[in-house]
């Protein structure tokens, strides 16, 4: 196994309610999973190749929850990355070189019946975790907001975090609400629902603690 | 206008008709519509002005047509039998919503309150390890709750998770759970693998005390 590790900002973006129950191994909130998520890169390696600053996109589709499979892929990587880097990035993003079960690429991948090909374009990616804001942009792919939650009588920001101690993902992700859509062979069309923004520290043997 | 001097502190189990990890946590909407439970506290540490409450156990059933912020909810409190006359004139004070500020954990509930049952006077019997993320209570012959961890669908490992809210005006951090619970009478139901939560916290006429409720003190 080549040995890799990444520090990323992530947002992601599903339609489960906010709080998404599939974080507590609870059913998807309307029976499917669909889900964008953006990852911002600031500090990684794989094996000898730097992965300084880049970006990638990963949307999902599944007929069901997610642990009952059947479930279809699609990336994008970052058009800056080098031949070596694109190799790196799909292969941590497909779960490989990953000891099993420990991260959230590797667990997917198992759930996973067919793989769309990885395009290579320029991503933006503008992501403020403690602030629950975020903007990603591929030109004609993907378009995703995320913002805090407000309370439904006083408009209120609301904070909440959830905190999973043996996750494959984060160890603590800021709630908040996100819309997105994807227009590539996986198209989503995500309102007001999920949103999760998230500092990961994740490598071959999984959560780096 | 001062209050009345209030504490209440220590172990909170709860439970609802929510899956687990209640959407309600997050301003989401309650998985099947309504909302209806069952939740109890162990007083550890408590008084209203000269009237000591350490000791006492009190417990509550609820349910709401719809979101508990759209209101006409129904509500029975069970208090400790054990409690003395004047231990019970202070507990429904601070339960009713009296002697602190509007904004209460109390006060919040209680503005979602159409229907108030008569309150129950009983033993109830209260377990919460945090350690092992297991709970329950039980009002003899009118309801129970038990709760367990949540497991991985696919390995059956336990699935340790909480909920944070900084914010919060119940809780700052809450252990997940997964419930069984039932309730005869009145307001009755019958649940199993619905959300549970194990809390530790400490309540006065300000609201939540966060120094002395969880992740500070878990007891």
């Amino acid at each position: 196994m080549t040995p890799w590790e990444i520090e990323a900002k992530e947002l992601v973006n599903c339609n489960c309610a906010w709080g998404c129950p599939c974080q507590f191994n609870a059913a998807p909130t309307h029976g499917n999973c669909e889900a964008i998520g953006a990852y911002q890169i600031t500090k990684g390696h794989f094996g000898g190749v730097n992965l300084d600053g880049l970006c990638f996109i990963t949307t999902f589709w599944w007929p069901g929850a997610i642990h009952e499979g059947n479930g279809k892929a699609f990336v994008i990587v970052d058009e800056r990355a080098d031949e070596d880097q694109r190799a790196a990035l799909l292969s941590i993003i497909s779960g490989e070189n990953t000891e099993p079960g420990k991260t959230i690429w590797n667990v997917f991948a198992a759930t996973i019946s067919e793989h769309f090909d990885p395009v290579f374009e320029p991503i933006s990616i503008d992501i403020d975790v403690e602030a629950r804001t975020g903007l990603v942009k591929v030109d004609g792919l993907i378009e995703m907001k995320g913002e805090p939650i407000r309370n439904p009588i006083t408009g209120d920001e609301h904070r909440a975090r959830i905190d999973l101690p043996n996750g494959f993902e984060y160890a603590i992700a800021e709630m908040g609400s996100a819309t997105g859509t994807s227009k590539g062979p996986i198209k989503l069309d995500l309102k007001d629902s999920y949103g999760q923004f998230a500092y990961l520290h994740l490598g071959t043997h999984g959560l780096v603690r | 206008m001062g209050y009345i001097d209030w504490k209440i502190k220590g172990p909170k189990i709860g439970a609802c008709s929510c899956e687990h990890g209640c959407p309600c946590e997050f301003n989401g909407l309650p998985t099947e519509g309504i909302c209806e439970g069952l939740e109890a506290q162990r007083i550890d540490e408590g008084w209203f002005g000269d009237v000591r409450l350490d000791g006492l156990l009190f417990a509550a059933r609820f349910r709401w047509p719809g979101p508990v912020h759209e209101g006409r909810g129904t509500v029975q409190g069970i208090i400790d039998k054990r409690a003395s006359e004047e231990q019970l004139d202070a507990l429904g004070k601070i339960l009713g919503g009296e002697e602190q500020e509007p904004t209460t954990l109390f006060n919040i509930y209680g503005s979602t309150i159409e229907t108030e049952l008569d309150p129950i006077l009983s033993d109830i019997e209260f377990a919460c390890d945090f350690a092992s993320g297991t709970g329950g209570f039980e009002v003899p012959g009118v309801m129970a709750l038990e709760l367990e961890p949540i497991r991985n669908p696919v390995t059956g490992a336990p699935h340790p998770a909480k909920i944070v809210l900084p914010t919060g005006f119940e809780f700052r951090e809450a252990d997940m759970a997964s419930s069984r619970f039932n309730a005869s009478g009145e307001l009755a139901f019958d649940r199993e693998r619905r959300y549970g939560m194990l809390t530790y916290a400490a309540y006065g006429p300000y609201g939540i005390i966060p120094e002395e409720s969880s992740p500070h003190v878990t007891g």
